[in-house]
């Protein structure tokens, strides 16, 4: 068989039971088929993942993978997805972070990880140029993941980024069902407890050398003109000057009703717009004695490092928090302290705490507090009111550790809710799989909502903003997801359609956001990294199967048309705002029914019919799937 | 798509050799934390007078050379015939300057630069307080090199008084700058010394100076990051396009005052930088001073660089990543004329190169596997790739 062009051609398998390495081959089938990242990992997942296989069980695999592009030249290709049956869905996650590690990883020789098994006891493993270590980490346990970071980085003397460290914090290891890997401090998978998967199997961290190995093009001069047109189509400004923050600034979004507000009882802030202007990048990099903190190939600079300069926590070290942190630490709990929600952000990072479900939770807790359904007993004396963001770090730390009151919350917003009891359920913003959407404005756009609901992944299953639909054979205008809507059949279209495109990207090993999700470009990169003659259809063709792929792992995990619900709160009629009366939930079973025809599932049960998976080259489904 | 411009400055002729940069020797007295000196394994000497010889020979033949600079990697009064050096150049009514440390600036050596007509001595500090983070020099030391410019300077109104020293209404002596040597004072400016801007100009005013020339430092040590001013937008390119988010910002002459810059960066907001060495606010980034202005760098050794910085292979941080500069030499004196090495196929086609400035915008990026050394970018440039330079992005600059 010819070597794979453009692939380190294996992935690394870890038995941390029986403390073994080995390769596994990566053939032509696979690599074309499935293309790397989500897609290696989700074809691992159904292949070695049976039934009876809880999240926390050691036969559960872990994986984390790069992709063809990564360590490229094409921008943000240092990107990593982490793919695992996770806790919070007791399904499939599929969930990826930036910065350099999938690159450094390739550097050394591998497409991906599999972790398998438990160690004897805490471990850590060590990735080189030079091979595999599995390496005691019973110095590195209770530490958090920028402790962990930085001990592992000065154990070989590397410098901040002469080697990548993905590890688990204290959260992970009190099993916080939503409690992620960190790697190199502020770049996190967040979804679906991967980190507590991790810890389930007494790996605290996963360390990758800045490797000399180089994967060849299969035409370098072509992967170079492709490279210098998607920087030049990215170098727009828009990330690198706002961050992901701008929404704040101008008092956009809360002027408009976009922010979601304590705990979406509301979609307006009672905060004036000049201190809402401190949550967005234009002020607070130039208060906060910014620094530009770039991941690998990008230009779009949207990552800083600030030293805080005014607020409670004056003098503290941190990274520019997303607009996802921010609003889970800040107007999720009616807090409009910037500096304030900055820190929580990175707080829950070094925690080892994905904060979209983390500030579902707390929102939940402070308005169950509010409306007297949980006592100041209950909540072990802390004061829940909104805004009280020192009882929020103290709860955070409570949550990690899983002490007190903060046992309820490391279920996460869902089941915290039904532990709670009373109305709390109706106040829990979430889906019926126990997992919340991410903190955006999901209300005002109904492809969003039906996008987390029915989502197999832990999280969306479709990019937002920058795709080109139309390039890659898809029948949907530029921009359609990101304007309000609340028409049923548009959510349905839309969602038929799109709900591939993070399948795909997350398989290539680059960031969205660098590459401006320019899928045609993209396809243009792949083929002169392997050299194949792979059409830009065939990205819509590769997402749709791991799609396909991803729906059956869950359904084989025991996922029904019934999971595929929001909460009250998520899907009944806002109070106010731009989506105030628009009732999803009364459009639900229409909606559900249609996406399960449009993407060829049964419409009673959501199962992927028999012809849709022969169609997609997924025949071996069928037996179980159809018996 | 858009169209990559990589420079809207036009690009018409090749220009003249009109600077030449000499490294006397790379050996020096101190050894200060900011040298590359300090993490550099290159063997150090000094410059043989036949290789000197060679330059001057050269400089004959290129009447377009209008001045030599006595600088590099090492102090170049350390060299014996540095004085020799400097009136051998004077006699060809070329223009020349020597930055130093001052420390060896003895009497006979300011007696000799006199003589020999030098220019301009710039003297290079990191420092105006007795005690420095950065460099070797005690209290002491920076004292000693301060009297000796200033016994220099001393020296040259008394040469000078001969034809009658000017003096001013308080019988202050008044220094004027057609006696020569004009002082100058060269400062790398850090985060540890900020605060000692706002002294400069008294010290300048101390020892007669006409010149103060600030630069940013070009960390070589990896601890040495957290000194540079230059950590979040400076050395950006501009955008393509201009928008509403980031309008091109067109800045009248104003008073310097305080309630300026409080209001600076409101206004500049932090896509923005602000320097004097390179019009950071409009889009003419991606200017090299050195091919632009038709300059040379020859070192030690006699091989001939399009540039200072590409003089030497070394080590250093661009934004917190490490980057393997190698140097880059078009022929060596001692082989080549300075004429046939100017007029090089290869020196012709770099200095085109650089003056369009196709390559990617590494100091932009995160940094990949090509950005770790000069050799080529991800746009398919190939050696010398200058898309990390930092002296081409406005940053660091040369007196």
């Amino acid at each position: 068989m010819a070597d794979l062009v453009g692939y380190t051609g294996k992935l690394l398998r870890v038995d941390l039971t029986n403390e073994s390495f080995t390769d596994v081959i990566i053939d032509e089938e696979m690599a074309r088929k499935f293309i790397g990242g989500t897609g290696f990992g989700v074809k691992i997942l159904y292949d070695e993942v049976p039934a009876d296989v809880a999240w926390d069980d050691e036969r559960n695999r872990w994986f984390i993978g790069s992709g063809p592009l990564g360590g490229t030249i094409i921008g943000g290709s240092g990107t990593v997805s982490v793919v695992v049956k996770g806790p919070m869905t007791n399904g499939a996650a599929c969930t990826q972070a930036n910065g350099f590690f999938g690159a450094f990883l390739r550097f050394c020789g591998y497409e991906g990880i599999i972790v398998q098994g438990k160690a004897k006891r805490w471990s850590y493993l060590l990735i080189t140029d030079n091979g595999v270590e599995l390496r005691d980490a019973s110095h590195l346990v209770g530490k958090d993941t920028w402790e962990t970071c930085d001990l592992i980085k000065s154990e070989f003397g590397k410098a901040e980024h002469g080697m990548s460290v993905a590890a688990i914090g204290p959260a992970s290891e009190h099993l916080v069902r939503y409690a992620p890997i960190v790697i190199d401090k502020d770049h996190v998978p967040s979804h679906n407890g991967n980190g507590s998967v991790l810890a389930s199997k007494q790996l605290k961290a996963i360390a990758v050398d800045r490797g000399k190995k180089r994967i060849p093009a299969h035409d370098q001069a072509a992967l170079s003109a492709v490279a210098k047109v998607i920087k030049a189509d990215n170098d727009e400004y828009m990330f690198t000057v706002t961050g992901t923050t701008g929404a704040f600034q101008d008092g956009i979004v809360a002027g408009m009703g976009m922010l979601p507000v304590k705990n979406w009882t509301t979609d307006f802030t009672d905060a004036p717009p000049e201190e809402i202007d401190k949550f967005g990048a234009i002020y607070t990099r130039s208060h906060h004695n910014a620094k530009r903190d770039n991941c690998w190939g990008c230009i779009a600079m949207h990552n800083h490092k600030y030293v805080l300069s005014e607020g409670h926590y004056k003098g503290e070290h941190v990274y520019e928090a997303e607009f996802e942190g921010l609003t889970s630490l800040g107007s999720i709990i009616g807090n409009y302290e910037a500096t304030s929600a900055i820190y929580l952000s990175n707080l829950a990072d070094k925690l080892g705490m994905d904060v979209n479900e983390l500030g579902w939770s707390l929102g939940l807790a402070i308005e169950c507090y509010e409306k007297g359904v949980i006592t100041k007993e209950q909540t072990d004396g802390l004061e829940l009111t909104w805004g009280n963001y020192k009882a929020i770090e103290q709860l955070m730390y409570k949550i990690a550790r899983r002490e007190g009151f903060g046992n309820v919350l490391a279920e996460g917003a869902m089941r915290a809710a039904e532990i709670i009891g009373g109305e709390a359920p109706n106040f829990a913003v979430g889906t019926k799989k126990y997992v919340t959407p991410r903190t955006v404005q999901a209300r005002i756009i109904w492809p969003w909502i039906l996008d987390h609901v029915i989502s197999n992944s832990g999280t969306n299953e479709g990019y937002e903003y920058a795709y080109h639909p139309k390039e890659v054979g898809v029948d949907l205008p530029d921009g359609y997801r990101i304007a309000p809507s609340f028409s049923a059949e548009d959510a349905v279209d839309n969602c038929v359609k799109a709900n591939w495109s993070a399948h795909f990207l997350d398989s290539l090993g680059v960031c969205w956001f660098s590459t401006a999700g320019d899928f045609k470009r993209l396809c243009e990169a792949l083929r002169a990294v392997t050299g194949w003659d792979f059409p830009a259809e065939e990205s819509t063709e590769v997402g749709f199967r791991i799609q396909h792929l991803l729906r059956a792992f869950n359904i084989r995990c025991g996922h029904t048309p019934e999971m595929d619900a929001p909460s009250p709160r998520f899907g009944n009629p806002p109070m106010d705002g731009m989506a105030a009366g628009q009732d999803f939930m009364a459009h639900l079973d229409e909606m559900r029914t249609n996406y399960y025809k449009g993407k060829g599932w049964d419409p009673m049960t959501g199962k992927p019919l028999p012809e849709t998976l022969k169609k997609y080259g997924l025949e071996f489904v069928i037996p179980e799937m159809w018996g | 798509m858009k169209e990559i411009t990589s420079s809207t400055f036009p690009c018409s002729t090749d220009p003249q050799l009109t600077q030449v940069y000499v490294e006397p020797t790379s050996q020096c007295n101190l050894d200060c934390r900011i040298c590359v000196r300090k993490t550099w394994s290159e063997p150090t000497g000094f410059m043989g007078i036949d290789t000197f010889q060679n330059l001057i020979d050269g400089l004959r033949q290129m009447p377009s050379v209008k001045r030599v600079n006595f600088w590099g990697i090492g102090e170049p009064l350390l060299h014996p015939e540095i004085v020799s050096m400097v009136a051998q150049v004077n006699a060809l009514g070329v223009e020349t300057q020597i930055i130093t440390n001052g420390l060896l600036l003895d009497q006979t050596k300011a007696e000799g630069f006199i003589q020999a007509g030098l220019d301009r001595l710039i003297l290079s500090i990191d420092s105006v307080s007795p005690v420095s983070k950065l460099d070797s020099r005690c209290g002491d030391e920076l004292k000693q090199a301060l009297q000796n410019v200033a016994e220099l300077r001393a020296l040259t109104e008394e040469r000078c008084s001969l034809s009658g020293i000017s003096r001013g209404p308080c019988g202050q002596v008044e220094y004027n700058s057609t006696r020569k040597p004009n002082i100058g004072i060269a400062f790398v400016v850090t985060k540890s010394n900020l605060h000692e801007l706002n002294q400069l100009r008294s010290l300048a005013a101390s020892l007669g100076a006409n010149l103060i020339s600030l630069t940013n430092l070009l960390p070589y040590a990896e601890e040495m990051q957290e000194e540079i001013l230059y950590s979040s937008t400076a050395g950006r390119n501009p955008p393509n396009d201009y928008s509403s988010r980031f309008p091109e910002i067109s800045l009248p002459r104003l008073d310097v005052s305080p309630e300026l810059f409080n209001v600076l960066p409101g206004l500049l907001g932090n896509g923005n930088s602000i320097g004097g060495s390179q019009p950071s606010l409009s889009r003419y980034a991606n200017y090299c001073r050195f091919v632009e202005e038709g300059s040379i760098a020859v070192n030690w050794q006699g091989e001939v660089s399009p540039c200072v910085p590409l003089m030497h292979s070394y080590s250093c941080y661009v934004f917190g990543r490490e980057k393997r500069f190698k140097s880059c030499s078009l022929g060596n004196l001692k082989t080549n004329a300075l004429q046939k090495i100017w007029q090089s196929a290869e020196f012709l086609r770099i200095r085109d190169t650089v003056r369009r400035f196709p390559f990617a915008p590494c100091t932009d990026c995160g940094g990949c596997a090509q950005s770790e050394t000069n050799e080529e970018d991800c746009y398919g440039n190939v050696f010398p790739v200058c898309g990390d330079c930092l002296w081409a992005k406005g940053v660091i600059q040369c007196p």
